[in-house]
C-alpha cells in the first residue's frame, strides 16, 4: 500500500523524480522460467529488490550468458554447451517446489477420481493408449465407466519448463518411454494433439475439450477452475494421490546427504508415503564472481527467506523442504 | 558555369517550359537542393544498411541447416522434429511454408475486397458526417494488440463458428482439389479457417486506411468529370478511382500481407501449432513466424540455425510476393499514373452517348424536379463536387442495375469488415472498463494475479516512453526514405532507380517476423550494451514501424499530381521548395496516417520487447533501464497466468492502448485539417 501510494505521489510530481523513485525501486533484474514467474514477481514486488520477466528458461540462460541480466530462473540444469558458453560455474539456487498435474475432461466422469500410472500416462501422451475405454486406464479404474471414445491430448505449443518436468517424470518411471531425461519440447506423438501456448493455454484446452487431458502446472490449473478435474497419480497398484500443499511437500522431504552438492535435485517419482509424484523444484541461477552480483544475491536471500516461502501455497507451490533450504542459505554465505 | 552548376538532381522538367530558362535561380537553391537529397538519401542508406546487417546476421546463423539438410532438403523436408524419441533431430520448412501460405492467402481473400469496399464506403458512398468517423474507428484497430484478437478468436469466435465449421466438414468434407481435402474433418479448435479469419480482421485496418488515403488523392475533376459525363456513383469509382488508386491498393494489400505472414501471437492461439502439408483447412497448421516466436527463446545450436532459415525462407516469401505485386501494378498500368484512367473516360463517354442522340450530356441543364423515376438517387448525390448534371434518359436499365448490385456488395463487404472490428471494440469495452479507475492509472498491477485492483502505471508510462522513442527513430527515417525513392530524382534518373532498389529493401523488412527484429536489436544492442532498455525497445519497435511509414508514404507521394509540381518547377522554385510547399502539403494527410498506423502496429508488440526492453516491474522513466509495456502486460496476464482478475486488467489495458491511438488519430487530424485551413487562406 505505502508503495503504491508513493507511487501515486510520485506519478503527480513528474517524470524527472520519477527517474530517481525508478532507480531506487528494481535493484536487480532476473529473466527465465515462466513456471514460477507469479512467484518470483511476488516476491520482488514485494522486497523491491529485483525485477523479474518470464520468458523461458532458455532464455534467460541465454541472458545470463550474454550478461544482460544479474541472475536468471530455470526448470533444468544447464546443458553442457549452456554450461560451457556460460564460462564452466553456475550456481543454482533452488526457491520452491511446484507439481505438475493432470486435469482431465471427460463428460459424465469425475477427473478427480480418476488413477493413473507412469505408464498410462506416458502410453496415453506417446499414442499406444488412444481410446478412453483402453483395458490399460480401465484395470487401475475399476468401477469407472470410460467412454469408448478417442483421447484428445492438451500439450504446450512453447517450450516450456512444464513439459520438462512432465517428461522427465514419464521417462523415469516408465521403462519403455521415449521421454528419457526430459525435454522442452517433448515429441509427443498422441494421434489427437491440441498445442495451446502456456499453461492456462492447455488449461483452457482441457477445460473446452470433451474426452481431453493435458498436463498444466497446479497453480495454473486451480485458477482455472480445473480442481474438480485433477486425477491422482502413483506408481502401478497404488497408492494413488492428488496434488496438494502436503502432498508436494512430502515430495520434498529427502536427507541432506542425498542432495548433490551442485543442488539439482530432482523430487519426481518420491518414495515418501502420501507423496505426490509429478514434482520439481525450479532454480535462481547466479553466476558466481561477476562485479553486479550483490544485488542477485540479496534477491535470493529474500527468496529463501522465511516470509517469502510462507507466500508459496497461495500461489500454487509449496517452501522448499528444510534439508534443501539450508543447504541453499550455505551455499548463499559462502559465497 | 551553364549546366555545371545545375546539379542532376534538378533538371529542368521535360519539356523545359521557355519561362524557366531566363529565370535565375538564388545561390542558396542548389545547395539546399543538394543537401535535401544528401539527407533523404542518408536515411535511404540506412535502411538499406540495416536490412544488409540483418540478412548477414541471419545468413551467418543458418550455415548448419543447409550443410545438415541442404538447401533444397531443408526447405522441402516435410518433418520438424528437434526432439525425437530416437536418432537425430530433423528440420524440414515445407509444413511452415504451406501455414503461412494458406492463412495469408485466407487473410488476404477476405480482407482485400472487404478494405476496398469500407475504403470506398467512407470516401464516396457513406453520408459526409460519418465518413470521418467511420474511416477513424478503423485506424483504431490497427492499435488492438494481436494478443488481443487471438483472445478474443479463441472465448469468442471459435465457440460461435464452430457450428458452422462442422457442417462445412460435414457437408462438404468429400470435396478434393487434386487429393487435397480442404473441409476433411475432424474440425479442431484451432483451425486455418479462424486464424485466416483473424488475420483479415487483423489486416483490414492497414489495408482499409492507405486504400482510403489512395482514393483520396483521386484529382477531384477526375471524378467529376465522369459525373459530368452521366456515370453513376459506381461507374465513377470503377472507371475514374479505382484504375487511378491500384497500384496503391496492390501497395497496401503487400503491408497487411506483411503484417499476415509475420504475426505470431494471434496464430499461436488460434491455429493449434501442428504442422502439417496439404492438411484440411478445418484442422490445425503451423506458420513460420509462429514457429520461429514459441522456439526462439530456448533454443541453441542445430534448432537455432534452423529456426533463422525459417526466418530466411519467410524474408524470400515476403520478397517474391511483393515483387510479384509491383509486377503486377507495372504491367497493368500502360503509361505513368494515365493510361487506364484514359481508357475508362473513353468508356463513360462510349456508354453514356451511345444510347442517347450522341450529344454530350453536359450541356444538359440540370434535370427539373419531376426528373425520371428510374435515375437512381445516387447520381443526384455525388460524392464529392458541389452538383452534378445527370443526363435524364440517358442511363440504361442494365447500368443501373450493374451500379445498384456493385454498392450492394460494397456494402456487404462494409458490413463483413464492420462487425468484427466492432464486435472486438464492443468487448473490450465491456471487458475492460470496469477495471478502469483512478488507481488504474497509478497504481502497479497487483501481485497476486487473483486479486482485482491495482494498475498499469509502469506499462502505461512505459509504453508512452516507447511510442515516443519509435516516433522519433521511424517517422523522420521513413518520411525522407519514402521522399528519396518516390521524390528526390525526376522519373527515370539515377536516384529514381537507385530508389526503386531501396523500395525492394524495405519491402524485405515488411515481411520480417518481429521476434526477428527483437533479437537482432539483442544482438546489436542490448547484448553491446550489456543490459536492456526502453531505448533498444524504442529502436525494435521503430524497425518495425519504419517500413509502413515509408509503403504509406511512398503510395500517398506516387499519386500527387505531377502537373502542380512541375508548374512551381517551372516558376523558379527550387526542388526543396516544390516538395516543401506543394508535395508535402497534398500527401500530409496520407504519409501522417501512416506514420499513425506504423505506430500504432509498433505499439501492439510484445515478443520483439522480450528481448530488448525486457519488462520492468517498477515503475521506471529511464530510457536506459528495462522498462515495462502494455502490450506485454496484457501477454503476462492471458497467456502466462490466467484469472478472472488478470483478465480484467488485460482488457482495461487494452482499452487504454486503443484510447492512446485514439487521441493521437484525433490530433493528428486536427492538425492536418488546421493545415489545410492555413493552407486555404494564404
Amino acid at each position: 500500500m505505502n508503495r503504491t501510494l508513493r507511487i501515486a505521489a510520485t506519478a503527480a510530481v513528474g517524470a524527472g523524480m520519477l527517474a530517481g523513485a525508478a532507480s531506487a525501486l528494481g535493484a536487480s533484474t532476473g529473466s527465465g522460467a515462466t513456471f514460477p514467474a507469479i512467484a518470483y514477481t511476488k516476491w520482488c514486488g514485494d522486497s523491491g529488490l529485483c525485477s523479474y520477466t518470464g520468458k523461458g528458461s532458455g532464455a534467460g540462460i541465454k541472458d545470463l550468458t550474454k550478461k544482460t541480466v544479474d541472475w536468471a530462473g530455470s526448470d533444468a540444469p544447464l546443458t553442457p554447451d549452456e554450461l560451457t558458453a556460460i564460462g564452466g560455474r553456475v550456481q543454482y539456487f533452488p526457491t520452491l517446489l511446484g507439481a505438475v498435474t493432470i486435469p482431465v475432461n471427460i463428460p459424465g466422469v469425475t477427473g478427480g477420481k480418476l488413477n493413473f500410472d507412469g505408464r498410462v500416462l506416458n502410453g496415453i501422451f506417446s499414442g499406444s493408449i488412444t481410446t478412453w475405454n483402453d483395458k490399460n486406464i480401465a484395470a487401475i479404474n475399476k468401477g469407472v465407466k470410460l467412454p469408448a471414445r478417442p483421447i484428445t491430448v492438451c500439450v504446450r505449443a512453447d517450450s516450456s519448463g512444464t513439459s520438462f518436468v512432465f517428461s522427465r517424470y514419464l521417462g523415469k518411471v516408465s521403462a519403455t518411454s521415449a521421454f528419457k531425461g526430459g525435454s522442452k519440447t517433448p515429441a509427443w506423438t498422441a494421434p489427437v494433439l491440441v498445442k495451446q501456448p502456456g499453461n492456462p493455454g492447455v488449461a483452457q484446452c482441457v477445460a473446452g475439450t470433451s474426452d481431453s487431458i493435458g498436463y498444466v502446472d497446479f497453480g495454473d490449473a486451480i485458477r482455472a477452475g480445473l480442481q474438480k478435474n485433477i486425477a491422482k497419480v502413483g506408481k502401478k497398484g497404488g497408492p494413488y494421490v492428488g496434488p496438494s500443499t502436503s502432498a508436494i511437500t512430502k515430495a520434498g522431504q529427502i536427507a541432506a546427504a542425498k542432495i548433490k552438492s551442485d543442488l539439482t535435485v530432482d523430487f519426481s517419482a518420491s518414495p515418501n508415503v502420501g507423496a505426490y509424484p509429478i514434482v520439481a523444484t525450479t532454480w535462481a541461477l547466479i553466476v558466481p564472481g561477476r562485479p553486479g552480483n550483490a544485488g542477485a544475491l540479496a534477491a535470493v536471500k529474500y527468496f529463501l527467506s522465511p516470509p517469502a516461502q510462507q507466500v508459496l501455497p497461495g500461489l500454487g507451490f509449496a517452501p522448499l523442504p528444510s534439508a534443501l533450504r539450508t543447504l541453499a542459505n550455505r551455499q548463499l554465505s559462502a559465497k | 558555369m551553364g549546366s555545371g552548376t545545375i546539379p542532376a538532381v534538378t533538371p529542368p522538367p521535360p519539356p523545359p517550359p521557355p519561362a524557366a530558362t531566363p529565370l535565375r535561380r538564388p545561390p542558396g537553391s542548389v545547395l539546399a537542393d543538394r543537401s535535401y537529397a544528401i539527407v533523404a538519401g542518408l536515411a535511404a542508406l540506412i535502411a538499406v544498411v540495416f536490412v544488409g546487417y540483418l540478412l548477414w546476421t541471419t545468413l551467418d546463423n543458418t550455415g548448419e541447416v543447409w550443410s545438415t539438410f541442404g538447401v533444397w532438403g531443408f526447405i522441402t523436408g516435410a518433418e520438424w522434429v528437434p526432439t525425437p524419441a530416437v536418432g537425430d533431430a530433423i528440420y524440414g520448412a515445407l509444413p511452415f511454408i504451406y501455414g503461412t501460405l494458406m492463412t495469408s492467402l485466407i487473410a488476404l481473400v477476405l480482407a482485400v475486397p472487404a478494405s476496398i469496399g469500407i475504403a470506398l464506403a467512407t470516401v464516396v458512398f457513406l453520408p459526409r458526417r460519418l465518413r470521418g468517423p467511420v474511416g477513424g474507428l478503423i485506424n483504431l484497430l490497427a492499435a488492438v494488440p494481436s494478443v488481443i484478437f487471438g483472445l478474443w478468436g479463441v472465448t469468442i469466435l471459435v465457440p460461435f463458428l464452430k457450428p458452422a465449421l462442422n457442417w462445412l466438414a460435414d457437408d462438404f468434407g468429400w470435396i478434393s482439389l487434386f487429393g487435397w481435402h480442404p473441409f476433411e474433418g475432424p474440425v479442431t479448435s484451432g483451425s486455418y479457417l479462424i486464424s485466416g479469419l483473424v488475420l483479415a480482421i487483423m489486416i483490414l485496418p492497414i489495408i482499409t486506411a492507405i486504400t482510403r488515403e489512395v482514393l483520396l488523392t483521386v484529382p477531384r475533376d477526375q471524378s467529376e468529370a465522369a459525373f459530368a459525363l452521366g456515370a453513376t456513383r459506381w461507374e465513377m469509382v470503377r472507371h475514374s478511382m479505382l484504375p487511378w488508386a491500384r497500384s496503391g491498393i496492390v501497395g497496401a494489400s503487400a503491408l497487411g500481407l506483411g503484417r499476415a505472414v509475420g504475426e505470431t501471437i494471434a496464430i499461436v492461439m488460434l491455429l493449434g501449432n501442428t504442422p502439417g502439408i496439404f492438411t484440411p483447412l478445418v484442422g490445425p497448421g503451423s506458420t513460420l513466424a509462429s514457429v520461429i516466436a514459441l522456439q526462439t527463446g530456448e533454443a541453441s545450436g542445430l534448432q537455432m540455425s534452423a529456426l533463422t532459415a525459417l526466418a530466411v525462407v519467410l524474408f524470400v516469401i515476403a520478397f517474391v510476393i511483393n515483387a510479384a505485386a509491383r509486377l503486377l501494378v507495372r504491367r497493368a498500368d500502360t503509361g505513368p499514373g494515365g493510361g487506364r484512367v484514359r481508357r475508362g473516360a473513353a468508356w463513360i463517354v462510349g456508354r453514356v452517348c451511345r444510347p442517347g442522340t450522341g450529344e454530350a450530356v453536359r450541356s444538359e441543364p440540370p434535370p427539373p424536379p419531376s426528373a425520371p423515376r428510374d435515375a437512381p438517387a445516387a447520381v443526384r448525390r455525388p460524392a464529392r463536387g458541389p452538383s452534378v448534371i445527370s443526363g435524364p434518359g440517358a442511363i440504361s436499365r442494365s447500368r443501373i442495375g450493374r451500379s445498384r448490385s456493385a454498392e450492394g456488395l460494397i456494402w456487404f463487404s462494409v458490413l463483413f469488415g464492420m462487425v468484427p472490428l466492432v464486435a472486438v471494440l464492443v468487448e473490450m469495452l465491456v471487458k475492460g472498463l470496469p477495471a478502469i479507475s483512478g488507481a488504474f492509472f497509478t497504481e502497479l498491477p497487483p501481485l497476486d494475479p487473483s486479486s482485482y485492483g491495482g494498475g498499469i502505471a509502469n506499462a502505461l508510462v512505459g509504453t508512452l516512453i516507447l511510442m515516443a522513442i519509435t516516433l522519433i527513430v521511424a517517422a523522420p527515417l521513413g518520411v525522407l526514405t519514402a521522399l528519396y525513392i518516390r521524390d528526390v530524382g525526376q522519373a527515370g534518373s539515377i536516384h529514381r532507380r537507385i530508389g526503386a532498389g531501396v523500395g525492394f529493401v524495405v519491402d524485405i523488412l515488411l515481411g520480417v517476423p518481429s521476434v526477428v527484429v527483437g533479437l537482432i536489436v539483442y544482438l546489436g544492442i542490448v547484448v553491446v550494451q550489456g543490459h536492456f532498455s526502453a531505448l533498444a525497445g524504442g529502436i525494435a519497435l521503430g524497425v518495425i514501424m519504419f517500413p509502413i511509414v515509408v509503403r504509406a508514404a511512398d503510395e500517398v507521394l506516387r499519386l500527387v499530381p505531377t502537373g502542380q509540381q512541375e508548374a512551381a518547377l517551372a516558376l523558379g522554385a527550387p526542388k526543396w521548395r516544390t516538395t516543401w510547399s506543394v508535395v508535402l502539403p497534398i500527401a500530409g494527410p496520407g504519409i501522417l496516417t501512416g506514420i499513425l498506423l506504423g505506430l500504432a502496429r509498433a505499439s501492439g508488440e510484445t515478443a520483439p520487447l522480450l528481448f530488448t526492453s525486457l519488462g520492468n516491474q517498477f515503475l521506471s522513466t529511464n530510457i536506459t533501464e528495462p522498462i515495462a509495456a502494455i502490450p506485454q502486460l496484457i501477454y503476462n496476464n492471458t497467456i502466462l497466468t490466467q484469472t478472472p482478475a488478470s483478465l480484467q486488467l488485460a482488457w482495461g489495458a487494452a482499452l487504454v492502448l486503443v484510447a492512446i491511438i485514439l487521441v493521437l488519430n484525433l490530433g493528428a487530424s486536427l492538425l492536418s485539417r488546421r493545415t489545410r485551413r492555413l493552407e486555404g487562406r494564404s
